[in-house]
Parts: structure tokens; sequence; C-alpha cells
């Protein structure tokens, strides 16, 4: 088989082809293939243009979350006082202070108390709602009339905690802003002025011990001190009340589980008392039969916006007094 | 500035009015016999080289060499070949030929190609083989030119060229 030749095989295929003639009208067709495409130019393109943009929107309502899908969580409201009304700013002109006195009687029924008077509310304690079992007494926090959140009830629009200047908080420290804030009392209730805005907030009391004896501890070590108040001193025992900053100028009386007192002191064979441990609160529950050797019980409570629950199991022991050093008194700060 | 921008824009279309003028009428039969080699369906050659200058028309503001213009309207005629024959492929898998009308003058020329021995032992041939040759061969371009139209190297251009050189020359034997 001879090879063929490229010369040949190019007069091969020029031969081949040299019988086709191009069609008369192929520069018009081509020309009129021109025309089209510039006629159709303007519209693809906005056709395209209008094609891609709704596409961009379809990929921009897919990707993007529907709302119905979010989950918002409720916040948990804040524990308030059964009868709270709002801070009083300092100066100005105080309502009637005696109007909140009146504590557990409200008619309305728990959730949002109405407005009387100088803005006072005496919204109804209902300690049933409580997860934990309220304070053994029923105090009554009342505040300066001129707040704007006065009109709503507790737990509601609550203010909220500014950032505190040291965890734990300082000496006396109960706003958290470094300094510490004057505590005084007015018959059974006690006035805290906040360094932080000079604002005071009155929360009333049972009663109160006179002379005033009270003691600022960071229990929990937020940053913002707990304020202890001696409300009562009757056959050796001493009372108190703990009241809890939980939010821009607002004191709350913290709640005790059921079954928990805040005292201090041995009355013939039974004696009780508390000391802030480490972030929590130990109550210590003595009992004896010679007023001497007294079987003790201290149980730990940790502090939260829903007051103190218990944590851990209960330890017991044996306290011989006076030999032992009695864990029957009020081990928080330095009352004063 | 969209004035200057316009006027740029009817220059580029003056110019590229006029240089489809000159490569028709220069080049325009050649290229049709070239996409007649190149396709299995002689009709539709001339289809395939007027869409192709129609496509150079529309990009000739983006050429970066317009002294090369014959050569990229050639590269265009070979891959609108390609795409014809890859359409035909699919079309005769799918759908059965039409009846042929009534033969006009020009499938009267393009019946004495098909009847061409060469023709025949070209279309036996695979495509880039037969690409390679009908370049190298029919258009006369080098090695390297054949190689960049077809878009693989020289040495490729050159494998491709000598087998189907042989294969024709065994096909093409008891014509010489």
């Amino acid at each position: 088989m001879s090879t063929l030749e490229p010369n040949e095989l190019t007069r091969l295929l020029s031969e081949a082809v040299d019988p086709i003639r191009p069609s008369a009208d192929a520069y018009r067709q081509i020309q009129a293939g021109i025309d089209r495409r510039r006629r159709w130019r303007l519209p693809a393109f906005t056709l395209g243009g209008m094609v891609m943009a709704a596409l961009i929107a379809l990929a921009v309502v897919a990707i993007r979350p529907s709302p119905s899908n979010q989950l918002v969580e409720p916040a948990a409201p804040p524990v308030m006082p059964s009868n709270y009304t709002g801070p009083t700013q300092a100066g100005a002109g105080s309502g009637p202070s005696g109007s909140g006195s009146t504590h557990g009687g409200g008619q309305s029924s728990g959730g949002r108390g109405s407005g009387t008077g100088g803005g006072t509310s005496t919204p109804s304690s209902s300690p049933g709602t409580r997860p934990t079992s309220p304070a053994t007494t029923s105090p009554t926090v009342s505040a300066s009339p001129s707040s704007p959140s006065s009109s709503t009830g507790p737990g509601v629009n609550s203010p909220p905690l500014p950032s505190p200047a040291a965890r734990p908080a300082g000496a006396g420290d109960i706003d958290g802003d470094g300094r510490s804030d004057d505590v005084s009392s007015d018959g059974a209730t006690v006035k805290v002025t906040f360094s932080r805005d000079a604002v005071v907030a009155r929360v009333t009391l049972p009663e109160i011990s006179v002379p005033l004896a009270s003691a600022v501890v960071d229990i929990d070590g937020d940053g913002f001190g707990e304020l202890l108040v001696q409300t009562s001193d009757s056959g050796g025992t001493k009372s108190y009340a703990l009241l809890h900053y939980i939010g821009l100028d607002t004191l709350v009386t913290v709640a005790l589980p059921t079954g928990f007192t805040l005292s201090s002191g041995t009355h013939t064979n039974t004696a009780s008392g508390f000391r802030c441990g480490d972030h929590d609160l130990e109550i210590s529950v003595g009992t004896s039969t010679d007023g001497n050797a007294f079987s003790v019980t201290t149980t730990a409570l940790t502090l939260s916006r829903d007051g103190l629950t218990v944590t851990g199991s209960p330890a017991t022991g044996t306290v011989r007094l006076p030999s032992d050093t009695s864990p029957f008194v009020p081990g928080c700060g330095s009352l004063s | 500035m969209p004035a200057r921008s316009d006027a740029a824009r009817s220059d580029v279309a003056r110019d590229a009015d006029a240089a489809l003028t000159a490569l028709y009428s220069e080049h325009y039969r050649s290229l049709v016999r070239l996409a007649a080699l190149l396709l299995d369906d002689i009709g539709l050659c001339e289809e395939v080289v007027q869409d192709a200058y129609i496509r150079v028309h529309a990009a000739w503001g983006r050429l970066q060499d317009r002294d090369k213009a014959l050569a990229y309207l050639r590269q265009t005629v070979v891959n609108l070949a390609r795409s014809m024959l890859r359409r035909r492929l699919v079309a005769l898998k799918h759908a059965p030929k039409p009846m042929p009308d009534a033969a006009s003058a020009e499938e009267g020329a393009y019946s004495l190609v098909e009847r061409a021995a060469v023709i025949q032992a070209l279309r036996e041939l695979p495509r880039r083989q037969r690409e390679a040759v009908v370049l190298r061969y029919y258009a006369d371009m080098s090695e390297a030119d054949a190689a960049a139209v077809m878009g693989c190297s020289v040495g490729s251009v050159k494998a491709y060229t000598s087998r189907g050189l042989s294969a024709l020359s065994g096909k093409l034997e008891g014509l010489r």
C-alpha cells in the first residue's frame, strides 16, 4: 500500500469541494443574522437581568430563616416583692410614705397592681405562685411615687442590673458601683440611698430593731451586696430579713424555703444561726436536751433571683456550748 | 462620557461591518468548503459559516488582535462544525430523518460532492483525524495553527495527521 502524498490529498480535497458555490443571498443572510442579534440583544439582556434579579430574590427568601421558625423564649420574671412600687429619687417630693405599709391585703390578683394616690401600689401577695416558699415574714416594699415603672406590677419590666464594679462587691456596696451605700431606717421601713444615682429605695418590713442593725455582704458573689437587717430581738433569738438587689435601684426581700428562718440565738433547748459560706448561706438549727449539747443540722442555701433554695443535703453534727464555737450567731458580715 | 462611549461603540460597529464585508468577499467560499469537509451533512455548511461570521461580528469589539480575524473565523467554523456534529448525533438517535424536499441548484452541487470518494473516505475517519487532515492539507495551515484551532498540542496534530493520512491512503488506494 503506497502512502498518499500530501500534495495529492490536497488536490483530491480541493477537487472534491470545488463544485460548491456559495448561495447568492449568503451575505444578505449574514446581515439579517447580525440585525436579528442586535434587535434581540437589549430585550435579552433585560430579560436576563430580570431573571437574575428574581433568582437572587428567591435565594434570599430561601436562605433567610422564617420569623415563625425563630423560637423566642420569654425572659424569666425577676423576683419582686408582693407590693413593689419602684424606687424614689432622693430629694424629690416624697409621697405618702406610709401608703405602702399595708401588706397582704390588696385586692388585685398579684400580676399588675394599680397605682394609688402618689403612685404606690398594693397588689396582694401571692406566695403560692413562687417556686419557693415566701419568707417567714411578708414584708412590704415601697418606693417613691415618681417612678414610671411604678404602675407595672411585680416581675414585669423590672430595671436591668448595671455592671458591677467588682466581684464580690466591696464593703457596704449594694448597687455594685464600688462605693458604700447608705442604709437607714424609718419605723419599719429600711431606706437605702444608692451611691450610684442617689436614688432612695424603701423596703417596709414587719418590724425593725432599734437601733438599726444591718450588714452588707455579697452572699452570691455577683458584685451586688445583699443587705441583712435585724428585724426583732426577743427571748434571746434575733430575727433577720435579707434584701436582695435585683435591678437598678431595686431591692426585694429574699424568700426562704419552707421551714427555714433567718434567725440567731439560743432559746431554752432550741437554737439557730447562720453564716455566709462560699457563695451560699448556711443555716444551722440546733436542738438540745440539756441546753449545752446541741445536735446541729446545717443546710446550705443558694441565692438566686428566685430566692434562697436548698442545695445539697443537710449536714449534722454536735456542738457543746459554751466550750465549742457557737454556730448560732449571725455569721454574715458585721452587723452595725 | 456617555457620548464618547456611544461614539466609540459606533466606530467599532462600523469597523466590524467593513471587516465583515472584506472577510466575506475573500474567504467565505473557502470557509464553506472547509465546513463541507468537516461536516457530515454538506447542506449545513453554509449555515455554519454564516453563524461563524455573525458571531465574529458580534465579538469584534472584544477581539485582541483584529489582524487574526480569519484565524478566529476558522476556529469558530471548526467549533460550530463540532457542535453541529454533536447535535446531529443526538438528533439521529431520537428523531427519524424527514423526507428530503425537492433538490435545489446548490443541492445538486452538494450531491456531486457527496459522491466524491475522498469525501466518503474522509467521513469514515474519526473526528479529530478528519479535522487535522482538513486543516493541514486543505486549509494549508501549519501544525501550530492547526493545533491552536483544534485546541490540542502540536504533537497531537502530527499524530492525528499521520494516522488520518494512512487511513485515507488505504481507502483511496483503488482510485489512484
